[in-house]
């Protein structure tokens, strides 16, 4: 199953040989060593670009940096083009998956078997909320709560990225919106509870496969073929690997250890950034590829001749 | 089917409340603050100078370099600047009105009031100008 997951997102991705370099270890270093350069470029073209563009800022909205080296608007320009740039790339291979599932797929369903592409998408949806087809697996049964916790984790923190980087416009922010958030803000509890989340489900996910690689896991008689690859380790690092940096970053800027949160942050932003661009290459993309396998077999009701 | 039992929807249920809650706070507040007129969230200059000693968006990023800055030369070389914590409080007389509303919001816990006072100083305003 992993075996294929990792063919169907490399098939699929779009160029295809990005795929087979993002499994390897040495374009990893390449991956994390880019954003390190770029970064490093932007803290050093930041004083210049600033006067060229000059300051400016909301009276309510006081959105102080992190590292001031590093500010918000200097990080939106960084990652907003390449977050586009795989939006565009995950379009291409969803669009190509969905033709070659259409031209593999011969059988005839009855019309009402079959759903529209809005009712489709609704069905998937609550699927996968639900985690029901995860729970049916008998075999990896074990990671379902696993699996929650990482999925709703990084839901979480999507919502608070989102609404930190939406503070500037944000009509329901009627006084003052000051950030790096309070540790008692409720946008501030939510992402700890949902790092917390991922940190804990990539923790129980780790150790699962390291038990199961040395066989010390006798509930699974066929340990070895669990233990995953580095396509599922390259992915589990970054997730964990970039929580654990955020936390980090949290813990000594409360501590105000200077020198050292600057580096945590930026190894955090090179983690993050990392994960980013091997969204649609790494495991990260089975969440694509697999809801759009779900909403297709909703569509086309394969799924009702699959299991009568 | 797996999903019809009740305990399935815990998840999806508890995973809910904790990404809602926020949003609903936020709603609250909002709705709240818009039944009242809405208070200055920093206390505004009491100086009739419209002019801080350095742009004010500089200021709010990097106001404690400037403070590092000046503490180095005055401890280290003797040199004494002109603008000082007590200069400060010329325009932002308050402290909790200025200083510890954003350090609070930010969580930010200074060490520099735990030995020097946020005083009124009796320089005259016209001092405060440093370089722009």
């Amino acid at each position: 199953m992993a075996a294929i997951r990792r063919e169907a997102i490399g098939h699929y991705s779009a160029p295809r040989w990005m795929a087979h370099w993002a499994n390897k270890p040495r374009f990893l270093t390449l991956v994390l060593l880019f954003p390190c350069l770029l970064l490093s470029l932007a803290a050093w073209v930041r004083g210049p670009l600033e006067r060229m563009l000059g300051a400016s800022y909301s009276p309510n909205r006081i959105i102080i940096s992190y590292w001031s080296q590093l500010p918000q608007w200097l990080l939106v320009a960084i990652f907003a083009p390449f977050v586009l740039l795989e939006a565009v790339i995950i379009a291409i291979g969803v669009t190509r998956f969905w033709l070659d599932l259409k031209a593999c797929d011969h059988e005839d369903t009855p019309a009402e078997s079959r759903l529209s592409i809005g009712a489709s998408i609704r069905s998937a949806l609550r699927s996968i909320i639900l985690h029901d087809k995860f729970s049916k697996c008998t075999a990896e049964r074990s990671r379902l709560n696993s699996h929650r916790l990482v999925l709703f984790g990084f839901a979480g923190l999507l919502v608070v990225d989102l609404w930190v980087l939406t503070a500037r416009f944000n009509p329901l922010l009627r006084d003052v919106f000051v950030y790096p958030l309070s540790f008692w803000s409720p946008w501030k509890i939510l992402a700890n509870v949902a790092g917390a989340a991922v940190l804990i489900g990539c923790t129980r996910m780790i150790s699962d496969r390291m038990a199961r690689s040395r066989g010390t896991d006798r509930s699974n008689r066929t340990s070895s073929l669990f233990a995953g690859t580095r396509f599922d380790w390259t992915f589990l690092g970054l997730a964990a690997a970039a929580v654990f940096t955020g936390f980090g970053c949290e813990f000594l800027h409360y501590a105000r250890v200077d020198p050292l949160r600057y580096a945590i942050y930026f190894i955090h932003l090179a983690t993050v950034f990392a994960l980013v661009v091997l969204l649609p290459y790494s495991k990260f993309a089975h969440m694509i590829y697999r809801a759009t396998a779900m909403v297709y077999a909703e569509h086309t009701g394969r799924h009702t001749r699959r299991s009568p | 089917m797996t999903s019809n039992r009740p305990q399935a929807w815990l998840w999806p249920l508890v995973v809910g409340v904790i990404i809602l809650s926020p949003f609903a706070y936020s709603v609250g507040r909002f709705t709240w603050l818009s039944r009242s007129r809405p208070k200055p969230f920093l206390q505004v200059s009491s100086s009739s100078s419209t002019r801080c000693v350095r742009d004010i968006a500089w200021m709010r990023q990097n106001h404690r370099l400037l403070l590092f800055e000046l503490r180095d030369k005055a401890a280290r070389e003797g040199i004494r600047n002109e603008i000082t914590l007590s200069s400060c409080s010329q325009c932002h007389k308050d402290k909790t009105q200025f200083c510890d509303k954003c350090h609070n919001a930010a969580n930010v816990h200074p060490d520099c009031f735990d030995c020097h006072s946020y005083s009124k100083s009796s320089q005259p305003v016209a001092l405060l100008y440093g370089k722009p």
